[in-house]
């Protein structure tokens, strides 16, 4: 529902509807165009939001349309963030802390491939379809505990010695005399797995 | 009525099929792209399939998806895992580009100057003595990247020649011992080389950059000389120095930053760059940086103005590429980022930049500054990115430095509201130092942002342009020339 004037534009929200995420997230979209004030009405269900128009921006009927439009976006960025926060973890936290990268290309996927490496992922999330819900972890118990603790121990390292791909230790001191030559210079770990680069074809 | 079709109704979203996702709408279709850089460009009907997971599992756009990670179920987590480490190898790295300026004098006026160099009459202290220099060679090999780079800067590097031959021959003899892979760059307007000049540097294979704006009258209008004709000495060294390096490891590059004034001059400029043996041209826009930010009312312009240039320059160079091969840089940044698993190390455009972690500037003095970027801020009187002087702070020090660390955080796309769910998020990159300038804060505001708005219309045009296969042949042939022999690029 909107109420326009010529240079303010009321909207109202169901966030039953919408989650406030998506909406703070569609508002900052038309930042550059509009000031903008959110509130919660005295029932908390509705969010309404006034849009001012900043000087030479567009039509506000039509940032209207666009705005609800990029409700829906938002919306589903939201949701496709949310049934994946935990696989994308997994492969970040992975690639980030574990030299043990095969150096198979992208090839098309099969059954066997998906099903071996991450079963629960597939198993949780058909569960979350069904009860309605997000998916959980999609990595087991044990893989999850040392995700934790690898991100723990980066966390730990703290200011003044949060240095845990060793880039502050000055080039003598890490390789001291025996100087490696440039191509030796990435850890070995790192340069094992950049030999490995997957390649890919459109 | 909508100013756009709807998406879809988010409820029909599939999380058992459907993988991550970021998603833009371009025209007709919808671009798709995830972590690992896969892009792909779907038409309605498919976008809405894909994201309520109704595609016919037979079907070869559904292996695609599911080869490039787009299937939730479907997921090679090798083989993302390691391309992920790929794109993201210079993470391991440390500073390779050390930015050393051994002067702030300069014998142009150009109109941007983003360094507001002084007059030459200025006299020699901001010239960096030998001292300076000897300190600055020792704490760039002090670096964990096996791959160096050090490139003079000014100023006009050339006024302080002895000071540049020292560092080339201090740092040559230490290398010996250190081995790295070392480059040096000189980047100059060319003014003041000569011949004994230029043979000390082809024998110690310095690369040579310079500054070409465009046709004579518009270079000269640019970039103010009053020793001359600056387009005539530049053109002149330009040939002569491409002529002797033309089989070598070390060559000459210049590039263009393009004015106000450039805007109605696309094929000129390109014709001017093609003629003179270029293999491409770089389309940089100005920085609200020096002297630039001062008279930005006469030479500046707004990012739809750039981009209108852009898109009609980058056009013209595909009617070029017809009959030759010639590249624009930026679009091959990108392009190596959205076609292969591999990241060009462009500093300033990189998750997060190279601020401190990628590169260092010293200036003439031995201050020490996150990135070239910070350094020019403090020509404008804000010492927000010093970082504290080789005399003073330890390599440790220095890299460790809370600024660098604050950098890191707002350039980091995935702390950025806007860029984290951005369809180009894989391939971007942001500017603490260029949001700090524009906004005042250094995690910026996207949606107002100028880079933001240029770095997202490039990138719909060539994904644009990407979606014919004959273009799609030529980018290739960009990408294929792009295996640069330094560890990093930088504008």
């Amino acid at each position: 529902m909107t109420d326009t004037t010529a240079q303010e534009l009321k909207l109202k929200v169901d966030s039953s509807v919408y989650p406030l995420e998506a909406i703070q997230a569609a508002a900052y979209t038309f930042s550059d165009r509009v000031y903008i004030r959110i509130t919660r009405n005295g029932g908390g269900k509705e969010v309404c939001l006034l849009l001012k128009r900043k000087a030479g921006a567009t039509d506000l009927a039509v940032i209207s349309d666009e705005f609800h439009n990029e409700l829906l976006h938002e919306t589903l960025r939201q949701k496709v963030s949310l049934a994946n926060k935990k696989i994308r973890e997994f492969i970040v936290t992975k690639a980030l802390v574990s030299a043990q990268v095969p150096s198979t290309a992208p090839a098309a996927a099969s059954e066997e491939t998906s099903e071996a490496d991450c079963p629960e992922c597939a198993a949780e999330a058909a569960a979350a379809q069904a009860a309605g819900t997000q998916p959980a972890a999609p990595v087991d118990a044990e893989l999850e505990k040392e995700i934790e603790k690898l991100l723990g121990e980066i966390e730990k390292s703290g200011p003044g010695g949060s240095d845990p791909l060793g880039v502050a230790i000055p080039w003598e001191k890490k390789f001291g005399a025996k100087s490696p030559s440039a191509k030796t210079a990435t850890p070995a770990k790192v340069k094992a797995v950049q030999k490995k680069k997957a390649k890919r074809s459109k | 009525m909508s100013a756009t079709p709807p998406v879809l109704d988010p409820a029909r979203f599939d999380p058992v099929q459907t993988g991550f996702f970021r998603f833009r709408r371009l025209g007709q279709r919808f671009l798709i792209t995830n972590d690992f850089g896969r892009y792909r460009l779907l038409g309605d009907a498919d976008f809405q399939k894909f994201v309520a997971g109704k595609l016919d599992k037979e079907s070869e756009l559904y292996s695609l998806l599911a080869r490039d990670g787009f299937i939730r179920d479907r997921m090679d987590f090798d083989a993302q895992i390691a391309g992920w480490r790929s794109r993201n190898s210079f993470l391991w790295q440390g500073p390779s580009l050390h930015v050393v300026v051994v002067t702030l004098r300069c014998n142009h006026r150009c109109l941007y100057c983003q360094s507001n160099a002084v007059a030459m009459a200025a006299g020699r202290e901001t010239d960096m003595t030998q001292d300076t220099a000897k300190k600055v060679v020792d704490r760039i090999f002090e670096s964990t990247s096996g791959a160096i780079t050090i490139e003079f800067q000014g100023g006009e590097p050339l006024v302080n020649w002895p000071v540049v031959k020292y560092i080339v021959e201090y740092a040559r003899k230490k290398n010996r011992k250190a081995k790295k892979n070392l480059w040096i760059n000189l980047v100059s307007n060319l003014s003041l080389m000569d011949d004994a000049k230029f043979k000390f540097l082809f024998d110690h294979q310095v690369n040579f950059c310079t500054s070409l704006d465009g046709p004579a009258d518009l270079h000269n209008k640019n970039r103010v000389f009053a020793g001359g004709n600056s387009h005539a000495q530049t053109v002149r060294w330009f040939k002569k120095i491409y002529r002797k390096t033309l089989r070598k490891m070390f060559r000459i590059e210049a590039l263009l930053t393009v004015t106000r004034f450039s805007l109605p001059r696309h094929k000129e400029i390109v014709d001017q760059y093609v003629g003179l043996g270029c293999r491409g041209v770089f389309l940089r826009s100005l920085s609200p940086l020096g002297l630039a930010r001062e008279v930005w009312d006469q030479i500046g312009y707004t990012a739809d103005e750039f981009l209108d240039f852009y898109r009609k320059s980058f056009d013209y160079i595909l009617e070029i590429n017809r009959k030759k091969p010639f590249f624009e840089q930026t679009a091959r940044i990108f392009l190596t980022k959205i076609m292969s698993d591999t990241d060009p190390n462009f500093l300033d455009i990189r998750s997060p930049c190279g601020a401190g972690i990628g590169q260092i500037a010293y200036n003439f003095d031995g201050g020490v500054y996150a990135c070239d970027e910070g350094r020019m801020l403090s020509r404008m009187g804000d010492e927000t990115f010093r970082l504290g002087s080789v005399s003073q702070a330890s390599y440790k020090e220095t890299v460790g430095h809370p600024i660098i660390k604050a950098i890191s955080v707002a350039s980091c796309l995935d702390n950025q509201t806007a860029c984290s769910k951005c369809a180009y998020k894989p391939y971007c990159g942001i500017c603490p130092v260029h949001c700090y300038a524009e906004h005042g804060d250094i995690m910026g505001r996207m949606p107002s942002n100028t880079l933001c708005r240029i770095h997202m219309g490039i990138l719909d045009h060539i994904f644009t342009r990407l979606d014919d296969e004959k273009n799609e042949r030529i980018f290739r042939k960009w990408i294929k020339q792009a295996k640069e022999r330094t560890s990093y690029q930088r504008q």
